[in-house]
């Protein structure tokens, strides 16, 4: 199926393509992350500096991500858009985003191959990328002290970091309230925040579905760097705690006057 | 020395005027992370504001197995008596 056909709705033979399509883009997913296990991990921890691997395998991650998203697009099963994607690569910023999909962390990373990224402590427990994330120096959250100084040194030395408030994908048309770990991220660092809001047309690889459960024709994904903004600027002057979480309300109003939601 | 209620009311008005939380809301069963939204960040400077307070070190272990509002004061309460 040939990009351009991307819109038509999957029938029949379709069908049966789009199944196998994802099925084998899922399985080249998985095999690079035990790929990168087996071989690629022990080679970077043997022959270089711990800083140099980190970066290293970042690229190597964010190579390995263009390659799955070019195939699915390739198998027309997502197509995407981008806005104003260059503001990502001013150093130093918390990116934030709403999670509609399995993927958008891919896609971020294959944006920005530099960035650092927060991710879920159960990642650990998934083989396939458990090593990956390692290698990289991804942060985990677990919502304590030591994360939000590690956030804050690794902003302070110029790292980007991509995280998702809502902790976890989006409900499908929605948005959870979000965690203050980004604001807390942005206050003690001095940091900007640079929001990107993703859109997924129809809704796909969402939380709690199968990959195999498929959507009903390609999906199109939008992603828009909004104008970052200074922390200091919405909550300065004020204490911490409060300062938190009038950036928290901030940055959920904002998303959801451009997903179009009212809250 | 401080009262239980001396104690009870800082924390209340702490919980309010820092962090936000509904006034209705502080009741001694409400647990400070599910039911006032306090994070951990925020629970490190709750134990920054009770040492101020109390001008005593409160001690963190006990303090971060705190769940609820009156675990809390049990055990500021607590480190008020044994100095």
């Amino acid at each position: 199926m040939a990009p351009g056909e991307t819109a038509a709705r999957y029938r029949g033979a379709g069908r049966f393509w789009q199944l196998t399509a994802t099925a084998l883009s899922f399985a080249v997913f998985g095999l690079g992350g035990l790929f990168f296990a087996a071989c690629v991990a022990p080679v970077l921890n043997l022959a270089f500096p711990r800083l140099r691997r980190r970066y290293m395998a970042r690229s190597l991650i964010a190579g390995w991500f263009r390659l799955f998203i070019a195939m699915m697009r390739r198998f027309g099963l997502i197509s995407w858009d981008a806005h104003d994607l260059g503001r990502l690569q001013a150093p130093g910023q918390v990116i934030i985003a709403n999670h509609p999909t399995l993927i958008d962390v891919v896609f971020l990373i294959s944006f920005l191959p530099q960035a650092d990224c927060v991710v879920k402590g159960s990642l650990m427990g998934n083989p396939f990328v458990r090593s990956a994330v390692r290698a990289a120096g991804y942060l985990i959250n677990d919502d304590s002290e030591a994360f939000l100084e590690a956030g804050v040194a690794r902003l302070k030395a110029g790292d980007s970091i991509i995280i998702f408030p809502e902790g976890t994908r989006s409900p499908p048309g929605g948005m959870r309230r979000f965690y203050r770990g980004f604001a807390n991220l942005a206050l003690f660092a001095e940091a900007p925040v640079l929001p990107v809001v993703i859109h997924c047309a129809p809704p796909g690889l969402v939380k709690g579905q199968p990959w195999y459960r498929l959507p009903p024709r390609c999906l199109s994904f939008d992603f828009r760097a909004l104008e970052p903004f200074c922390a200091q600027a919405v909550a300065g002057g004020i204490v911490r705690a409060r300062a938190a979480r009038r950036l928290g309300r901030h940055a959920q109003n904002l998303y959801a006057r451009h997903l179009g939601q009212g809250g | 020395m401080l009262s239980r209620e001396e104690v009870t009311t800082h924390l209340r008005d702490t919980l309010v005027e820092t962090f936000e939380v509904d006034p209705e809301a502080v009741t001694p069963e409400a647990r400070l992370y599910e039911d006032l939204d306090i994070d951990s960040i925020d629970a490190a400077d709750l134990m920054v504001s009770l040492r101020e307070y109390t001008g005593q070190q409160v001690d963190p272990a006990v303090f971060k197995s705190a769940r609820t509002v009156r675990d809390v004061v049990d055990a500021v309460c607590a480190m008020l008596q044994a100095n």
